[in-house]
């Protein structure tokens, strides 16, 4: 079994746009960061200050009775809550200007990003082999369908992962060289939020590709599987969900947010708790779904679509 | 011992808009072990259908496969690493070298890089193993897959139309290794439609029509079920009536067919034909052996598949 896993390793490598996206990706972040930080303007040691007072004051509003009364679901106090969702210091210097700060933020930005990318990158590792023959030569080597299936998609899996860490790696280093030139450092701790935030994009990159993988696996093209996965982002996502407003809890951008952002929503929000945004803090009130619970709604989603897939694949001819 | 045992095989593709089409219809088919067997058949007669049955990769809608003795595709994980096979093109990547495309396929069974050297030199790309398989011809292509089939060391090698689109340069090289392997004892399962390509290297057949096998054995057993028999005698003058007489009075039988006499003897008997002919003053031109060639026979055998026949 280990001989399949490292001979799938290698398949998946000796797809080009595996490595064409990689370093067409690494391209724009380093051409993107160049620009960024040639157009940075670092705020003023007063600015800074300002900055900070500001952060305090927050952090103490958060912390008081304006804030919540016990810690929200998966945070140990209150104010670890409060340090999470107040904007660092640095983040509001007033200048209308540029600046490079805030890694954390702009990581997030970056997850649907990724999600489309794990969605390429998934569907090509099933749908190339299907469309070109290659899966007949390896069944006749490997019959057993069901390992094939899913040693294939544990391959997905790492190769979206390492994709999305490598790619987050390389913002994370620009991001730094650029802050370092022209901006303002983030708080400390920042490389652990950075880790935390590159590893749960990679969980969400992996959620898509998966699924992605599967879809191509049904129409047994890249395309076939790119276009379910554009279907249902536009089709349900975005249609049906404009009418039914209630299916919210259940779609894939919604769960895949809260979980990058670390950010719960509510299924109906009553307007006056939403001020004209979609999210709510942790801590919010009603019909409420955690980072956590969206994630399992995603791990369920990505179980039930390999289980179709796996019972199409092992039962289809391969012609 | 059969090394292939097929039984009732049928294979129907449902259509997304009602009713099937019957690939394979009830094929029986015995493939003994060792040597060299060809599977003939016009496009579309189900060889290729009946190699995917056997090898797993469709699913038949009815019948019983049996190969090294064990039932498929219930035991396909215990044949399968005695079984070299290509279907149709052998699926490469073409951005890797051939030996990378071997390493790919080596690691799954753990064969290990002198086994990928041994099949190299066997099929004769050891100097090219390091280019990109895009850059190989189709022959060598071929010859690429056949070396990844030999990989597996394998009992049975079940090849498909492994000429298929190759230059006359190329239909030898793999004519020649097909040989070999079938003389070192392995059983060659090799479906083609060049039939003399099968001719010369088959040592057993079968002719496929619509999905069923029409004739089964030793190519001289089809070849003679086809009517290769007796002489084929040309005379010179444009007597044929007389000649046909002479040899008619000499207790030869003989019937005329086009400008040719036809005549039922033993090739050894040949002597008696020109002997009797020129003691009459009637001189040959040409006496050869009535050799009813393997394509004859197929066409006979499957012109209800063909159009206009």
């Amino acid at each position: 079994m280990i001989g399949l896993v490292v001979s799938e390793l290698l398949r998946a490598r000796s797809r080009r746009l595996v490595v064409v996206a990689f370093v067409a990706v690494a391209a724009v972040i380093v051409v993107v960061t160049t620009i960024a930080t040639m157009n940075s303007v670092r705020p003023s040691p007063s600015q800074l200050a300002q900055d900070q007072q500001r952060y305090d004051a927050d952090l103490k509003a958060c912390m008081g009775p304006s804030g919540p009364t016990s810690p929200p679901p998966g945070y140990p106090d209150v104010e670890s809550f409060c340090r999470d969702v107040v904007a660092p210091p640095g983040a509001n210097t007033g200048a209308d200007v540029l600046t490079l700060h805030g890694l954390d933020r702009l990581q997030q930005g970056t997850a649907p990003m990724a999600a489309m990318l794990a969605v390429v990158l998934g569907a090509t590792l099933m749908g190339a082999d299907l469309s070109t023959g290659t899966m007949g030569t390896l069944l006749v080597w490997e019959p057993r369908r069901v390992r094939v299936f899913l040693i294939r998609a544990a391959v997905v899996a790492v190769v979206v992962f390492a994709f999305v860490i490598g790619v987050q790696a390389i913002l994370a280093l620009a991001f730094r060289l650029g802050v370092g030139l022209r901006g303002v450092a983030d708080a400390p701790g920042w490389l652990g939020r950075a880790v935390g935030t590159t590893a749960r994009i990679g969980v969400i990159a992996v959620v898509w590709g998966l699924l992605a993988y599967v879809a191509a696996s049904l129409t047994r093209t890249t395309g076939g599987g790119m276009g379910v996965m554009a279907l249902e982002l536009v089709a349900i996502e975005g249609f049906w969900r404009g009418n039914q407003p209630s299916i919210q809890r259940w779609t894939l951008i919604q769960n895949a947010t809260a979980f990058v952002s670390r950010t719960a929503y509510t299924t109906s929000p009553p307007p006056e708790m939403m001020g004209g945004y979609g999210y709510l803090p942790i801590g919010g009130q009603v019909g409420m779904t955690t980072p956590n619970e969206a994630l399992l709604t995603l791990l369920a989603y990505v179980a039930a679509a390999l289980l179709v897939g796996l019972v199409v694949f092992s039962r289809r001819d391969v012609t | 011992m059969a090394i292939i045992e097929v039984e009732g095989l049928r294979k129907e593709f449902r259509r997304l808009r009602g009713g099937a089409t019957i690939a394979v219809a009830g094929l029986d088919l015995e493939v003994p072990d060792g040597g060299v067997f060809g599977f003939l058949g016009p496009n579309g007669a189900g060889k290729t259908t009946t190699i995917r049955c056997l090898l797993g990769l469709v699913r038949p809608s009815a019948g019983r496969m049996r190969v090294l003795g064990s039932d498929v595709p219930g035991h396909l994980a215990a044949v399968m690493p005695k079984v070299g096979s290509i279907v149709e093109q052998p699926a490469l990547f073409p951005r890797f070298t051939g030996e990378r495309n071997l390493q790919i396929l080596a690691r799954i069974q753990g064969a290990s890089r002198a086994d990928i050297a041994r099949v190299l030199e066997r099929v004769g790309l050891t100097e090219r193993r390091r280019d990109p398989v895009r850059t190989y011809s189709l022959g060598m292509k071929q010859r690429l897959g056949i070396a990844a089939a030999l990989l597996k060391d394998p009992s049975l090698l079940v090849l498909d139309e492994p000429a298929n689109g190759l230059d006359p340069a190329g239909i030898v090289e793999v004519r020649e290794l097909i040989r070999s392997l079938g003389a070192e004892g392995r059983t060659v399962f090799v479906s083609s439609h060049i039939l003399s390509e099968v001719q010369q290297t088959a040592d057993r057949v079968a002719i496929l029509s619509r999905g069923r096998a029409v004739r089964v054995g030793s190519v001289a057993e089809v070849l003679e079920a086809g009517g290769a028999r007796g002489l084929v005698v040309k005379v010179k003058v444009a007597d044929i009536p007389r000649a046909q007489a002479v040899l008619a009075g000499v207790g030869i039988g003989v019937e005329v067919a086009g400008d040719e006499l036809r005549v039922a003897l033993d090739p050894t008997e040949a002597e008696r034909v020109t002997r009797s002919l020129a003691e009459q003053g009637l001189y040959l031109t040409e006496l050869r052996p009535d050799t009813v060639d393997l394509e004859t026979v197929f066409l006979e055998l499957t012109k209800d598949e063909r159009p206009g026949a």
